[in-house]
């Protein structure tokens, strides 16, 4: 038995918007709550956080109760009060790298550059043979390498999907 | 479930979801949203056991680490409460179950 099957029996299906906020309830409560067992065992109350923010207690209560949104800049400046280190993974081996995985047969990374290349994309090649993406920190299809030279890309040249990231 | 407003009974649902797979997962659950709430039924030669809170507000689920089964957290029900204090009548139901699956192995 799952956890969700506790409160909406085997048998419950989920439409896209239901699986929505199952993760963003799952991300907020997991980024509270850890936040929370940091503060504990730093034994850091509400509004030794407060104090520090120069904020009222109940803000703090509210932001960590989930009961008002969390911006990353809030979140960044608790982290600060609180004294722990912040790291935010995307995982690129989830929903998006399949979607590229339809139409690019090989994705290089340039160490040194920090550029990914892609080679060999699945379908008219007639243009171009490589195409380019930002940084690691920014997947956006910005240009394409068309006859020896860089060339600002555009939507239709992903099949449609235009930006990625 | 059915206490809480319509529009919030999903997304309610699903915090207490990732609170139970946060908890099964093994990471360290908040005290304050994990605390020790009361007493198990004693039993001889056995030193006090507790019955722990999953805390959500308004929201309120009761369980115990079962001896029976090592390893399994057994939760005896959720409660929709506004007030902090422990309940007579959650104790009682909480000994029931534990009772009912700990010492008759009846876990239906």
């Amino acid at each position: 038995m799952s956890a969700r099957d506790l409160f909406f029996g085997p048998d419950a299906d989920f439409s896209e918007a239901d699986e929505r906020v199952f993760a963003r309830e799952k991300l907020i409560y997991n980024v509270t709550a850890d936040l929370i067992v940091a503060m504990e065992e730093l034994e850091l109350t509400h509004a030794d956080v407060a104090k520090r923010l120069r904020c009222t207690r109940s803000h703090v209560s509210r932001l960590l109760t989930g009961r008002r949104n969390m911006t990353l800049a809030s979140l960044s400046d608790l982290c600060q009060a609180i004294a722990v280190s912040l790291e935010i993974r995307i995982d690129a081996e989830s929903a998006g790298a399949e979607v590229l995985a339809e139409s690019v047969s090989c994705i290089d990374f340039d160490e040194d550059v920090k550029r990914y290349t892609i080679k060999s994309i699945g379908r008219s090649t007639d243009r171009a043979d490589q195409l380019h993406y930002g940084s690691i920190h920014d997947l956006d299809l910005t240009e394409r390498y068309e006859h020896g030279q860089w060339k600002a890309a555009n939507a239709d040249d992903f099949g449609g999907r235009g930006r990625v990231a | 479930m059915r206490n809480s407003p319509k529009g919030k009974r999903l997304s309610m649902a699903a915090t207490l979801t990732a609170q139970i797979d946060r908890f099964a997962d093994g990471h360290k659950m908040p005290r304050t949203q994990f605390p020790p709430e009361g007493e198990l039924p004693l039993r001889e030669n056995h030193s006090k056991g507790r019955f722990w809170a999953f805390k959500k507000i308004p929201i309120r689920g009761y369980g115990w680490f079962s001896e029976r089964k090592v390893g399994t957290f057994f939760i005896s029900h959720y409660v929709n409460k506004r007030y902090d204090v422990l309940h007579e009548r959650d104790t009682r139901l909480v000994h029931a179950n534990w009772r009912r699956i700990e010492e008759q192995a009846d876990e239906c």
